[in-house]
Order: C-alpha cells, then sequence, then structure tokens
C-alpha cells in the first residue's frame, strides 16, 4: 500500500520536483492533497495526480489520507507548518531547505517532532545523491582533513529545466532585488546563501573540522544573481561562488583538497531528473572514479523517506538537522555582515 | 639559406634547450655570452641584476627564463633601459607565455558582459608552493590581460586563495584564484571567465607536459575548442623572438 502524501506549497519546487519524482514511485507514494494560497495552482497541481486541493494547509494535516507531509511553502512558513503537521500526528515530514530561518526556529521544530515522534527529513537532494554517498563512502580518510573546500555552482536559470522537467506553468523569473544599499546588498546575498550554496553547505560542513570556528574574509555579489564568499575556518579554507546567468552550460562542482586525496563531485543542475552525481577521488596515483547512477538526490530522498516512514532506515540525527542549519546561517550572517561593514 | 640567431644559455634550462632542439635553423648555441645574438638568464637566479649587466655589457638581446619573482614593473624598467641602448629584453614564463594565453586574451578581451573571473591550479607539493601561486597569478593576469590587484590572500598548509580583481572597461572585474598544492600530481591550471551569456575556458597542463592547452570559448549557440597548439611555451617565445630579430645581426 502506498504512502499518502499531503504537499503545502504548489510552486516551482513542488511542480518541476516532487511531483515528478513521486510519480515515478507510485509504489511507495500517491498525492492525496495539494495546498496552495493561489486557488487556481492549487487546482491545477492537484488535478495533475488525482488528488484533493485546498488553500488551507490545515486542510492537509487533517487529511487521514495523508501520511507524509510536504512542506515546500516559502521558508518563512515552515516553522510553523512543520509545527503543525508533528502536533497533527503526522509520523513523517519532509521540509524543503533551508529548514528554518533561526536556529531557535529549528530547536522549536525540532523539539516539536521529538514530542510527536515525527521523523523529520530536509530537502537537501545532495544529502541522498547516490553517486556523492558512493564518493563519500571511499573517502573517509579525507574526513576533515581537506585545506582547501571548493563549492561552485554556476548554473543557467532554473526555468531553463523546469520546461523539461514538467508540463505544469512555470511562474515567470522574479525580479532581481535591489541592491543599491549595503543592508540591501547583504538581504539578497543572504537569500543567494540560502537559496543556493545551502545545497551544498551540509556536505561542507562534516568536512570542516571547526565548522562553528568561521571568518568571512571577503564577500563580493556576482551581477546578475552571484555570490563569491571566502570563509577561513582554523586551518582550512573555503570558497563558495554562485552564479545564474543565460548560459546553456551548467558547472555544479565540490572540490576537496586534502594533503593526499583530492575529491571532485559534479552534480547535476536543479530540476533535472536523471543520473547522480559523479566524481573522482584522487589519492596520490589511484583513482576511484563514481559515474552517474541512475537514480538522483530527489528520488532517493523519497526512497529513503519511504523507508524512514516505515521503520525500515533510521532518520537524520536531529542534531545533525540543527548543526546543518546552525552553520548555513551562521555562513550567510557572517557574510552578510562583512557586506554591510563593506558598505 | 637562413641566417641563425646565436643563443648562449645560463644554466641547465631543460625545457629551454628542447625547444633549441627543435629551431635548429633558427638557433645556433654558442658557449661564450660575448659571442651571443641573445643571451638567456636563468630566471631562479639574481635575474634582473645579471640582465642590468649584460645590457650595460651591450648585449642585444637578453632572454629571461621563468622569472621565480615575475615583477611585470621591474620588467618594464629593464626593457627600457634595454630599448635605449638599442637592446631588449623578453621573458618566457612557463604557464604564462603558452601559445594558447595570448588568442585566450584575445578572447577575453572581446567578451561581453563578463561577470567574475576564477582559476584554480593544482601544483606539486614537492616544489614551491609560493612560487606555484606567484606563477599561478601570473598566468591569469596573462589570461585575462590584466594585472591583479590583491584583496583577499588567504594561506594555509597546502593551499592558498587570493581574491583581486582586475580592470576591466573602467570597472572591475572579480578574480579567485585557488592555488593547491598535492605529492605527486601533475600540475594543472584552469581559468574561467563567465560572462553574462558565456563562459571561456583555459585549461593548460604542467609547462613540462606534452598534453596541449585546451581553451574553449562558449556562447548562446554553443562552445568552441580552438585548435590544439603543441607546443611549449619555450618555444612559442623562441620563435617569436627570431621572428622579431633581423636576419644578419
Amino acid at each position: 500500500m502506498s504512502i499518502g502524501v499531503g504537499i503545502i506549497g504548489g510552486g516551482a519546487v513542488t511542480q518541476s520536483i516532487h511531483l515528478p519524482t513521486l510519480a515515478r514511485l507510485p509504489e511507495l507514494f500517491s498525492v492525496k492533497h495539494v495546498m496552495d494560497i493561489d486557488p487556481d495552482t492549487a487546482r491545477l497541481v492537484a488535478d495533475r495526480s488525482g488528488a484533493r486541493w485546498t488553500t488551507r494547509y490545515e486542510d492537509v494535516l487533517d487529511d487521514p489520507e495523508v501520511d507524509v507531509v510536504a512542506v515546500c511553502s516559502p521558508p518563512a512558513w515552515h516553522p510553523e507548518q512543520v509545527i503543525a503537521a508533528c502536533r497533527a500526528g503526522k509520523r513523517t515530514v519532509l521540509c524543503e531547505k533551508p529548514l528554518a530561518n533561526s536556529v531557535e526556529e529549528g530547536s522549536a521544530m525540532l523539539a516539536a517532532a521529538r514530542a510527536s515522534g515525527t521523523r523529520l527529513v530536509v530537502g537537501a537532494m545532495h544529502l541522498h545523491d547516490p553517486g556523492w554517498l558512493e564518493l563519500l563512502a571511499h573517502s573517509e580518510s579525507l574526513s576533515t582533513s581537506a585545506s582547501l573546500i571548493r563549492s561552485s555552482i554556476v548554473l543557467p536559470y532554473n526555468d531553463r529545466y523546469e520546461r523539461w522537467g514538467t508540463e505544469f506553468r512555470v511562474p515567470p523569473r522574479r525580479p532581481i532585488p535591489p541592491t543599491g544599499t549595503a543592508a540591501e546588498r547583504a538581504a539578497v546575498l543572504t537569500q543567494r546563501m540560502l537559496g543556493v550554496a545551502i545545497h551544498d553547505l551540509p556536505l561542507i560542513r562534516v568536512h570542516l573540522a571547526e565548522w562553528r570556528d568561521i571568518v568571512v574574509t571577503h564577500v563580493r555579489l556576482i551581477n546578475p544573481t552571484g555570490y563569491a564568499v571566502t570563509v577561513r575556518s582554523g586551518a582550512q579554507i573555503l570558497q563558495l561562488s554562485g552564479s545564474m546567468r543565460d548560459y546553456w552550460r551548467p558547472e555544479w562542482d565540490l572540490d576537496l583538497y586534502g594533503e593526499r586525496q583530492r575529491l571532485s563531485v559534479t552534480f547535476t543542475p536543479s530540476y533535472v531528473h536523471a543520473g547522480s552525481a559523479s566524481g573522482r577521488l584522487v589519492t596520490g596515483r589511484d583513482s576511484v572514479v563514481v559515474g552517474s547512477r541512475p537514480q538522483n538526490g530527489y528520488e532517493m530522498e523519497w526512497v529513503h523517506l519511504a523507508q524512514i516512514h516505515a521503520g525500515a532506515r533510521i532518520p537524520e540525527d536531529p542534531a545533525t538537522l540543527l548543526d546543518d542549519i546552525e552553520f548555513a546561517l551562521s555562513i550567510a550572517g557572517a557574510a552578510a555582515r562583512r557586506m554591510e561593514e563593506d558598505g | 639559406m637562413t641566417v641563425q640567431i646565436t643563443i648562449s644559455v645560463e644554466g641547465a634550462q631543460r625545457g629551454l634547450r628542447a625547444a633549441l632542439a627543435s629551431l635548429p635553423e633558427s638557433y645556433r648555441i654558442v658557449s661564450d655570452a660575448r659571442d651571443a645574438d641573445v643571451v638567456v638568464v636563468d630566471g631562479g637566479t639574481p635575474w634582473a641584476t645579471r640582465t642590468r649587466a649584460l645590457l650595460a655589457a651591450g648585449r642585444t638581446t637578453v632572454l629571461i627564463v621563468d622569472p621565480d619573482r615575475f615583477d611585470a614593473d621591474l620588467i618594464g624598467e629593464l626593457r627600457q633601459i634595454a630599448a635605449s641602448a638599442g637592446s631588449a629584453v623578453e621573458v618566457i614564463r612557463g604557464w604564462a607565455s603558452d601559445p594558447a594565453v595570448e588568442p585566450f586574451s584575445d578572447a577575453v578581451r572581446d567578451a561581453v558582459s563578463p561577470i567574475m573571473a576564477d582559476s584554480t591550479m593544482i601544483c606539486d607539493a614537492s616544489g614551491d608552493v609560493d612560487r606555484a601561486q606567484r606563477e599561478h597569478l601570473d598566468l591569469v593576469a596573462a589570461a585575462l590581460g590584466a594585472p591583479l590587484e590583491i584583496l583577499d590572500d588567504q594561506r594555509v598548509e597546502g593551499s592558498r586563495v587570493v581574491t583581486a580583481q582586475a580592470a576591466r572597461d573602467g570597472a572591475s572585474l572579480l578574480v579567485v584564484c585557488c592555488t593547491v598544492a598535492m605529492p605527486g600530481v601533475e600540475a594543472e591550471a584552469t581559468v574561467r571567465l563567465l560572462t553574462e551569456s558565456g563562459r571561456l575556458l583555459l585549461r593548460l597542463r604542467s609547462p613540462d607536459s606534452a598534453r596541449p592547452a585546451q581553451s574553449l570559448i562558449g556562447d548562446a549557440d554553443g562552445e568552441v575548442i580552438a585548435p590544439y597548439v603543441y607546443e611549449s611555451a619555450y618555444r612559442a617565445v623562441l620563435r617569436r623572438l627570431r621572428a622579431s630579430i633581423p636576419a644578419g645581426t
């Protein structure tokens, strides 16, 4: 019997990522209820899955056929809706990244989950990517010894891929927010760090020996929608850069350089529904090459969620989820403060 | 018959001697600098002092090979001294003089709406990492066709990250350069310029490598790979130098 899914938020991520993924896993899941504040969107998205629709998230939580709730609303709504899902007795909740907007919010969400026995999964597809996980298993000795970690996320605008991932309506590109003042630039940088860079921050955090000890040494917004941030963490350097623009070639790379090992991973762009990351681990003169696996991070995220829901897999330690959001917020916050200081 | 240029080589200069061996009609090696049209100075020695001495002694052309601290201002000063004496000073830099760099730099100059550049060099940890970083920054400046103004320089054991800016059409272009030292690797460098609607990428192997540089210029219609040039930086500069020296000098 498939697991009933209720979705809160019917935007691009739901339309182009979660619904096509769930449609590939009919033996595991069936979408039962979709909520969006826009009734046309809610109806459209629900109809495609044969699900009920609503403009109130409480209706999704009250639906007895909904076993799993996917919170895909804007981040500001995550705490309220996740906590409500826990209190409604839902056994498993998937919350899109970022989990929370502050450590306090994250703590409250995890406390609610603990109190209700809800298993909380954060929608961070690279953490579930089989290519990444295979490379990670080979690179245990790299651990926290990388002197340089470089994350470069250079992608076309999302709508290039959204149109290939679904037949649904894709919302128009949002205008680029103003960057005239230091405060505006800091706000935009925070948004880009928590919207783009965050994808790989949990992967990076586990490779930093002193991840709470970070100093942002340089920061710059890159036009039209990018960032470049250099971070010092103890004896390690973290270089984060990203850019979205009108160019067809995606380059999503994560490189870790250790004393004797080099791990280079290339991820598929967001919204692409085929294949995992691929990469290479070089140790001295030896290489381990991992080619693209058939299942991608989105699919495995839901497969893992089904296993957690069935009790066949241990969910991520809540402390890890809190550490991940603390790290992401601290990097984004320190970068934004540095940007404001620089004027 | 082509008139050969006489050249004297100070130091071992393995790469340069290999290049000279491939230019038998253009150059003839002589042992005494006083008999040479071109005197090659080892960049691992106090090359500026040696160059000044050679120019003062009336040598026609001085070729500095792989200066350990490339200093554009100092080279300019030496060139001025040479020009006033009717001489010339040339420089070979293992990475920056690669024959793929100049056409790449031309493409960079023509690129519309650049948004940032970055570069990563991996070098052998058994060598001098600081020198590798200097050569890396030198390469990036040559590839971008503009000197770099360093904004941030982070160093840890094994890695360096420099954030810089390069002047570009009255504005500044952000440049991030990562240099990593690892044992037993073949050195390589990748320079990338992102524009609002394209990408320019230059991938170079160690100057000692047989593998040629790869240069890719991308726009909305696709990406063009420049033809591979199986010529070392040493040979490319020697050929250019030969062409600049009139026969019979």
